[in-house]
């Protein structure tokens, strides 16, 4: 599942219609499909953490899933105009945090840092973070609040920040280009189709020993133990259904009750240990 | 997996040491890098929820400047070599190979590797004020605890630079360990009779099993020849012995080999020991990698450490003691529960 957060209608409006995303019927502006939520936050960083927060939750994100931030943003330092850029750290202007994004895969599009501000930027209100003077340099309302709430849900490789300089901070209002919201659109499915071809972490496979477990009456302690054995035995290569078939033959399974039991699984894990 | 990914393609500097002569060394090897400057390493480092096997496809770089306490005491389940004052200390953190079993995995949850832009003679400097406190007793320094050095000697040069400023801490001893076989690296060090090249040395079906990308035995074997023919303090270190199909042939197919190829009355020690690891670094790691044998083995916990139960633990170490001491002195080589 890819989750799209945008601060404006206008930013998602393209990927609304291109994935044909039908509004749900819940207190956020979310509108979703199959595979894609996307939800229109509001501007600044309260809206934009809150609404990550709730959606994330409510859906019981996995790490399967991904987080794309995508949206306008004002230039600081050497941002071209109309450019989209991929961020690959983040400054929280209110807290001072810095947030790192894993751009693993690597990314299409030009490496920009960003500073999160409360309040549209003006030359005056945002402090250039240091670094090399040919590093380009957005400054955006939403991207540190929507990273940090996606950070308790996801690892950082699925977290994804995409950036299209708007403007250089010389104008309190900024006319709303169509245009943008097409090369949004392009650069978030671009972007999302490299980030989901990263395999999920696989899980642990525990082997299926309800039955054997409930032949040797074990507890909750012992089933964890017969699991790791098991889940052991089936990575070495070691046949433990034979061994089981085994000590069924010779009439040590089912044991008697619990304490045979016990003993029976202290030697089975001896048989798979050695 | 198919997706593009490079290594180093961002290095992390503090910016601290963004204008150390160590870092622009470190730098001009990566021109294409993208260089991201941050506060403090931890920041990137210890984020989380990181995931180590995406990671590893693109490991990052991170310089960063260590403070405070160098030299820390080291740990009990570790081999001191018979010293009492035994300590380690970290110039770098992770390592560019990826051994399954590695306690490092269980450690940090990220396979991006820091490199601390700090001075040899720092540390040593440490040790030595450590050994005046004993009244100027031996001190004991592993610098390999959480790293190995000779895959970034290349980078960084600290191997070159500790074997320069050892001659001046006598009463320490410094060991750097590893499974990297460069007899260019060990050529270039200057000889000095208080830094001990230590050598893991594993039975190749071991290596090729579980520590992925680190050299083959026989390439091991020949730095260590290396290391002996330049005069070094060399050691042999058979750990962690680790439990695979057919184990028994392995390790004795294996001394066999290093005994026709290594003068083992050259060599000056010898340390055995068995897998073990933090219970609580266990269970991460099971989390973590789960389709790892070593890792999903069914240990038993002494101690709050996971080890193999006492009968193959046993049989493992003092049975390949037993066959090691038919080629070198008994008192050369160290068990972990003899030294406890």
């Amino acid at each position: 599942m890819r989750y799209i957060f945008t601060a404006l209608r206008n930013e998602a409006a393209d990927l609304i219609r291109e994935l044909n995303l039908k509004p749900s019927d819940t207190a956020l502006q979310c509108y979703e499909n199959d595979n894609t939520v996307l939800t229109v936050t509001g501007t600044g960083p309260l809206s934009a953490a809150s609404a990550c927060a709730a959606v994330l939750f409510s859906h019981h994100v996995t790490d399967r899933d991904i987080v794309i931030n995508a949206g306008i943003a004002a230039s600081i330092r050497n941002g071209r105009e109309n450019g989209l850029y991929v961020i690959h750290k983040i400054h929280d202007g209110s807290s001072a945090r810095d947030y790192y994004p894993d751009l693993i895969p690597a990314s299409e599009y030009p490496e920009a840092q960003l500073i999160t501000g409360a309040k549209p930027y003006r030359a005056s209100n945002a402090a250039i973070s240091s670094g090399s003077s040919d590093a380009t340099v957005l400054y955006d309302m939403e991207g540190a609040a929507v990273f940090h709430a996606a950070s308790m849900f996801l690892p950082p490789h699925r977290i994804r920040l995409l950036k299209l300089v708007s403007d250089f901070g010389e104008s309190e209002h900024i006319h709303f280009d169509p245009a943008w919201s097409s090369l949004i659109k392009n650069a978030v499915l671009q972007e999302s189709e490299i980030m989901l071809a990263v395999p999920a972490h696989p899980a642990k496979q525990i082997p299926d020993c309800a039955e054997l477990a409930q032949e040797l009456h074990a507890t909750v302690a012992m089933t964890r133990r017969l699991e790791q054995a098991l889940c052991y035995a089936e990575l070495a290569g070691i046949d433990w259904h034979a061994i089981v078939m085994r000590y069924r033959a010779a009439g040590f399974l089912p044991a008697d009750h619990k304490g045979a039991g016990k003993q029976i699984l202290e030697k089975l894990i001896h048989d798979i240990q050695d | 997996m198919t997706f593009r990914t490079e290594h180093f393609s961002h290095i992390y500097v503090e910016e601290e040491i963004r204008d150390h002569p160590m870092t622009a060394q470190i730098l001009d090897h990566f021109p294409h890098a993208r260089i991201i400057p941050i506060r403090q390493y931890h920041d990137v480092f210890s984020r989380p929820k990181q995931d180590y096997t995406v990671q590893k496809h693109a490991r990052n770089l991170i310089l960063a400047r260590q403070h405070g306490t160098l030299l820390y005491e080291g740990a009990p389940v570790c081999h001191s070599f018979g010293h009492e004052h035994f300590y380690y200390t970290s110039p770098a953190l992770n390592c560019l190979s990826d051994c399954e079993y590695c306690w490092l995995k269980g450690m940090y949850s990220t396979a991006n590797t820091v490199i601390f832009i700090n001075n040899p003679d720092e540390y040593l400097n440490a040790a030595v004020r450590i050994s005046e406190s004993f009244n100027e007793e031996p001190v004991f320094v592993s610098f390999s605890y959480e790293t190995d050095l000779f895959p970034l000697e290349p980078l960084t040069g600290f191997l070159k630079n500790l074997s320069l400023v050892m001659p001046f801490g006598e009463t320490v001893t410094a060991e750097v360990r590893t499974k990297c076989a460069s007899p260019e690296i060990i050529r270039s060090l200057s000889r000095c009779d208080n830094l001990v090249l230590a050598f893991t040395v594993s039975p190749q079906e071991m290596i090729d099993r579980y520590e992925h990308g680190t050299s083959p035995l026989a390439q091991r074997l020949a730095a260590v020849n290396t290391a002996l023919e330049c005069g070094f303090p060399v050691r042999l270190c058979f750990d962690p012995m680790i439990l695979f199909p057919g184990w028994r042939n392995a390790y004795a197919g294996m001394l066999e080999t290093i005994r026709k190829t290594v003068d083992l009355s050259a060599v000056t020690d010898f340390s055995i020991g068995s897998y073990r690891q933090s219970d609580q670094y266990q269970k991460r790691m099971r989390s973590r990698f789960p389709d790892s044998a070593v890792v999903q083995y069914p240990y038993e916990v002494h101690n709050g450490y996971c080890m193999y139960p006492d009968r193959l633990r046993i049989e493992l170490e003092n049975g390949f003691r037993d066959m090691l001491a038919q080629y070198t002195e008994p008192k050369r080589i160290f068990l972990l529960k003899e030294e406890q």
